[in-house]
């Protein structure tokens, strides 16, 4: 719909996935969370540049698909048909307020999102910007899907984003419905900035004065 | 079979008159929907069969870690798999603290570096000791920690209020784990003794099961006769593997007709089971 912010895509869990990322069309936004600053403590070279964490997810489909509905939107935090948080009948965009739910009678404390993004202040800095693929990969040994999620993430600092995030999420319930079987950690070069410039450009700079 | 039956009775609803099908849906609903005070007695059942079991996993861990730290290999790869069995039957409870379960059971495929990971502990690390490594030199402090962690497990069981509704999800749970991640034998690669994990999976889902048939057969008369006959059908395949003095043969025997026998009927109980928490109004 006009004037409305897209629809996230759906994850094999059956669930919107991305609801919550920041606006990648805000340029400060990402100044902040996604892009290597100058006096970040980084090399020059890496500067305009970002982390990219990824992990290879497998979602065990057939078990989450004989979970109760209700089971599996406690364990996320949102409701499966439209996205929207617990706390509200709206749509996936509308922001959940846990101030008015300490307790996590409407939105459990160990809900997916909750753990993930508890909003509060110091949270704040530990943001990350999630571009995630589903992925179909055949049957497993055991003769079950081996389907899931291509987890990708970018952030201007890997501690406060993607490993501080993961550190919340460790033991969460929707563990027992996934599994990391692979993923790694990287670095994206600046971006290209105009004719004159190249892939790589400020790494090769920095390699050739050394 | 399931399936089958399933279908011809959509196909009875379908033919009969419109109008009278919600009526009688509902009127059996409102009948055989259990109020959720007929599941104190079931739960207070499998609370005393947890801790049985907790009880005798303490004492069976207590034996083979001191088997382990005394270095003897034989007596130690005799006690490991009737060891886990009582860990294996209340599963669903046991994991709900997730942090002792990585601890007690994680795999080496669990940990970044896998064998070679420091924090790759627990009974799998000693399994890899006893039957790859040939050698307890390296585990002696995992069998401690072992022990410690099995202890803290019992004390938390013991001042645990069951959740209802894990309680009767965790025979769907049992075997969901064996259908998903043990079938294929991936459990317990080293010593091959998976069909000790999966009688005992088998037996914690069956238990379950038991507790809960009063108020299911209510609900579901079809579904008792129906999951018993699956049970049957996967305790009479793991029964052709049983050794004559006890325990089980490795998994590196079990046909691949058995196999995937056991896959099928697994899958058919995980779908059928994963039902009784709607059944009983837990959804």
């Amino acid at each position: 719909m006009p004037g409305q912010p897209e629809e996230s895509a759906r994850n094999f869990l059956g669930f919107r996935d991305g609801s919550a990322n920041p606006n990648s069309n805000d340029a400060a936004l990402m100044d902040r969370i996604v892009w290597v600053n100058p006096g970040a403590g980084e090399p020059d070279w890496a500067t305009g540049g970002t982390y990219q964490a990824v992990r290879i997810i497998r979602n065990f489909v057939e078990r989450w698909d004989r979970t109760p509905l209700g089971e599996q939107e406690a364990i996320m935090g949102r409701l499966k048909t439209t996205g929207a948080p617990l706390d509200g009948a709206g749509t996936e965009h509308d922001v959940p307020d846990y101030t008015r739910d300490p307790a996590g009678t409407r939105t459990p404390m160990d809900a997916h999102i909750r753990l993930a993004n508890p909003r509060d202040a110091a949270s704040e800095a530990n943001l990350i910007l999630r571009r995630p693929f589903n992925y179909s990969n055949g049957v497993t040994k055991s003769g079950q899907l081996e389907m899931g999620l291509l987890f990708i993430c970018y952030q201007a600092n890997l501690e406060a984003g993607f490993i501080t995030v993961q550190k919340r999420l460790d033991g969460e319930p929707l563990e027992e419905y996934i599994k990391p079987i692979g993923g790694g950690f990287f670095f994206t070069l600046p971006g290209i900035r105009d004719d004159a410039d190249w892939i790589g450009r400020s790494l090769i700079a920095a390699a050739r004065r050394t | 079979m399931f399936q089958s039956s399933r279908r011809s009775l959509l196909g009875m609803i379908a033919a009969a008159p419109f109008a009278s099908v919600p009526l009688v849906a509902e009127t059996a609903f409102a009948q055989a929907r259990p109020s959720p005070l007929q599941l104190v007695g079931p739960v207070a059942q499998y609370k005393l069969y947890v801790n049985e079991n907790v009880r005798k996993f303490v004492a069976d861990t207590r034996a083979f870690t001191a088997a382990v730290k005394a270095g003897n290999i034989a007596l130690a790869q005799k006690l490991y798999a009737p060891t886990r069995t009582s860990y294996e039957k209340i599963e669903p409870v046991a994991e709900l603290f997730s942090d002792l379960d990585a601890a007690i059971d994680s795999r080496a495929d669990d940990h970044e570096k896998a064998e070679k990971d420091p924090r790759f502990g627990g009974f799998h690390r000693i399994e890899y000791a006893l039957w790859v490594e040939k050698s307890t030199k390296g585990v002696n402090r995992v069998a401690d920690k072992l022990m410690a962690d099995v202890l803290a497990l019992q004390a938390r069981l013991l001042k645990l209020t069951f959740p209802p509704a894990k309680v009767v999800g965790g025979a769907a749970v049992l075997m969901e784990e064996v259908a998903a991640t043990k079938i294929s034998g991936e459990e317990n690669r080293y010593s091959r003794t998976d069909l000790y994990d999966f009688q005992a999976n088998f037996e914690g889902a069956y238990k379950i099961v038991t507790l809960l048939r009063p108020l299911v057969a209510k609900r579901d008369p079809g579904f008792a006769a129906r999951t018993e006959a699956n049970f049957k059908a996967v305790f009479d395949t793991l029964a052709k593997y049983r050794l004559p003095g006890g325990g089980f043969a490795s998994y590196l025997r079990l046909t691949d007709r058995d196999r995937k026998l056991l896959a099928g009927k697994v899958n058919i109980l995980a779908e059928d089971l994963s039902r009784l928490r709607g059944m009983l109004g837990l959804s």
